[in-house]
């Protein structure tokens, strides 16, 4: 194996080098270049460039060989990725599958990743709540976890920031719980949607359905244009990539963005093997890469590092990264480095029907899918048998159907003209899990993937915790609905594993005790000043919003201290 | 704007989109008696003023989902169901199924249709996706329930007239 240790090469050197170009990664070089770093961005997977690279983002259904089924000899080969909702034929190009990287599961746990220019940023579900104090001071309040070193205050004009430039849609709504941001014009709730909403209003006090808030240019502000993205045209085809750039992605906006101030470096196929540090000083000097291609290795250098690698693989970095000053990885002195991994609870679902409101139905697409229900479960203060509370999606639509008992002339004229049902509606449950050590990931001490790096062994549960909320959400939204007249409620509890909810947190937390924590109040390795962790490790808890958001204002913030750090000679 | 403008300036704005044509195609691992077969779907979706199974192509389409898409169980279903579907038709009939008139053949879809047989799992598997092919067509997605690529629109209270 070839391995370049030729320090004096001028093109391995940069101010700063970001790992993953995902939706943090993103931000962080964006961040960067904007202040003049000159910043390499290194991406495991391959490039994938806005526009060029969305082959299926044009086609209509009878396009796809299978419509969008995905063969069953995939299939078979690849469980655990089949089991994503969005792992279809139109983008099944933008997921790892489950033979391409293999991870060791001591407790089934369905790792969904992309390895991409981009990440997960391409296909996420573009759901983006602020979290409040609720959240902040859930740990310190309910006694779990290490208590946050921040509070919503530091925060708050962060998730501004990045709100302003990603374009997020959502009404002002003034929920205690779920902050309002800078926000474009919300996708109005529909009738039924509306009238459970009224419902929920007549018999709760503290329960209501709001538009869900999403990263969606409903109408674009100058911002937007500037960086070639335009409104979003209702395609709900978002996962194959957007060739409006309706939604946010790195790719269509933080990347782009980057590019254009010259600044910016970015090779792909290059994976982040370990971050490198000097002896004297004990802090990072750079990273070393393997060329997935050449299985070269290549050193890279800078004075700031930044690891945005997803959760579970910036984890392993940290833990991969071994040397005389750091001998149990970066970050690790406390052995907590990929402890206290947690994750969100999604196992529950509750669908119904609802015979009302027959006049009305819905027209074209609704990008944000529907209302949101924020956390109403102990928020002011403790008042069921578990901690903390759940969110939940719900949303009404009215389906076509055909009666299809005959065959012949009968059965064609009934195909031929659909009739509107009645509403169905839906909701889905997203539970806050309590981080626990008992819940990590680390590296396994045999199993070496195909570029000679260890594999991860991830080990994470549910509790009983977890077990009890969910037999709350199905009591609850049962209640829910039928106080507001739904028929045929049906609740569906699913076994999947942790890691199909595609937001695992935690593992490097964030705290003020470098005892208790990996990183500080600014996503600062506590032992290594100049590595900086900004995405889902960081996390000290889970809330229950979606976190993409919060990884974002959490990296625009994080990049700013860095930089004036790195000015005033503190790195 | 109403529903009609929409979809036209949808359609003008997907004609200038590029277009990749599904082409039929087997692999032929399964027994492909198409003979039988585009009879089955063209008698599930008879040609009347509009094309049949036959003419959409859909025995290609029920074939290749059986083979790429279906599991184990169901290529196993498919197999065994489309020669004994031969066999008992023989059997009743005293001739091939793709020899026979178009009412016998009828008639005995219907029977397979309406009542319990060993045949059922076979015939609703063929049914299904008959079904799946016909309502996710290029003709049926265009003339029947046009599919909107770019609907550019989301109506919250659509109001039924």
């Amino acid at each position: 194996m070839f391995i370049n240790n030729n320090s004096d090469n001028k093109d391995n050197h940069f101010d700063a080098i970001v790992i993953g170009s995902g939706i943090s990664g993103g931000w962080a070089a964006k961040e960067l270049a904007e202040k003049g770093m000159k910043t390499l961005v290194v991406e495991r997977g391959r490039d994938v460039k806005h526009i060029v690279d969305y082959p299926t983002t044009n086609m209509t259904p009878y396009e796809f060989e299978h419509r969008l089924d995905i063969p069953y000899a995939i299939k078979k080969e690849n469980p655990i990725i089949s089991r994503c909702y969005a792992f279809r034929e139109d983008a099944m190009h933008f997921f790892v599958k489950d033979k391409e990287h293999p991870y060791v599961q001591e407790k089934p746990f369905d790792w969904i990743r992309g390895y991409q220019v981009g990440g997960k940023s391409l296909m996420w579900a573009r759901q983006t709540q602020r979290w409040s104090d609720f959240d902040f001071e859930g740990p310190a309040r309910d006694g779990f976890a290490v208590d946050w070193p921040i509070r919503y205050k530091d925060i708050a004009p962060w998730y501004s920031y990045v709100e302003k430039f990603v374009g997020i849609s959502g009404n002002r709504d003034n929920i205690p719980q779920l902050p309002d941001g800078e926000f474009l014009p919300a996708y109005p709730l529909n009738t039924v949607e509306e009238y459970f909403k009224s419902k929920l209003g007549e018999n709760y006090k503290n329960r209501t359905v709001i538009s869900a808030r999403c990263a969606h240019l409903s109408e674009p502000q100058p911002i937007h244009l500037e960086q070639g993205r335009g409104k979003c045209l209702n395609r709900t085809l978002c996962q194959r990539g957007c060739p409006f750039g309706g939604y946010f992605s790195s790719n269509s906006s933080t990347l782009p963005w980057a590019a254009k101030t010259g600044n910016l470096t970015m090779i792909t196929d290059s994976i982040a093997k370990s971050i490198l540090i000097d002896k004297q000083t004990g802090k990072a000097k750079g990273v070393r890469i393997i060329n997935a291609k050449t299985m070269e290795t290549r050193e890279y250098y800078a004075k700031i590092i930044f690891v945005n690698a997803s959760t579970i693989n910036s984890i392993a970095l940290l833990l991969n990264s071994k040397s005389q000053r750091h001998e149990n990885g970066i970050g690790n002195e406390n052995d907590l480095v990929g402890k206290f991994l947690a994750f969100h609870n999604y196992s529950a679902r509750i669908s119904a029907q609802f015979e009302g409101s027959l006049d009305y139905s819905t027209d074209g697409r609704n990008p944000a899918s529907g209302g949101y229900i924020p956390r109403f479960r102990n928020v002011e203060k403790q008042e069921t048998n578990f901690l903390r509370g759940y969110a939940a999606g719900f949303s009404a639509q009215r389906y076509t159907h055909s009666n299809q008992d005959e065959i012949g002339v009968g059965l064609k004229e009934s195909l031929d003209n659909p009739k509107l049902g009645i509403w169905s509606v839906g909701s889905h449950m997203m539970g806050e899990t309590i981080p626990k050590a008992s819940n990590w990931a680390k590296l396994d001490e045999k199993m070496k993937d195909q570029f000679g790096m260890p594999q991860i062994r991830i080990s994470v549960d549910y509790d009983d915790n977890d077990r009890k909320m969910k037999a709350d959400y199905l009591d609850q939204l049962s209640e829910m609905f039928e106080k507001a007249g739904f028929v045929n409620i049906k609740r569906n509890e699913s076994d999947q594993a942790p890691g199909l909810d595609i937001h695992e947190m935690g593992g490097a937390r964030m705290g003020k005790d470098p005892k208790t924590s990996v990183l500080n109040a600014f996503n600062q390795v506590h032992s290594c000043k100049n590595v900086f962790v900004t995405d889902g490790a960081c996390m000290t808890s889970t809330s229950s919003q979606n976190p993409s958001l919060s990884y974002m204002a959490f990296t625009a913030r994080a990049v700013d201290y860095a930089v004036k750090e790195l000015k005033k000679g503190n790195l | 704007m109403n529903r009609k403008a929409f979809l036209e300036r949808g359609i003008i704005l997907a004609g200038g989109l590029a277009f990749l044509p599904y082409l039929p195609g087997c692999k032929n691992t399964l027994d492909n008696t198409s003979g039988v077969l585009s009879d089955i779907v063209e008698i599930i979706i008879p040609q009347t003023q509009t094309p049949g199974g036959k003419a959409l192509g859909l025995h290609h389409f029920v074939v290749k989902m059986v083979e790429d898409c279906g599991d184990d169980a169901q290529q196993q279903i498919y197999k065994d169901g489309l020669k004994e579907f031969s066999s008992l038709f023989q059997k009743q009939n005293k001739k091939d199924f793709s020899e026979a008139s178009m009412e016998d053949q009828t008639l005995f879809l219907e029977e397979i249709n309406n009542k319990e047989s060993n045949l059922n799992p076979f015939f609703s598997l063929v049914k299904g996706l008959t079904i799946k092919g016909y309502t996710n067509s290029k003709y049926y997605m265009t003339d029947i329930v046009p599919y909107e690529l770019v609907p550019a629109r989301y109506n919250a209270f659509y109001k039924i007239a």
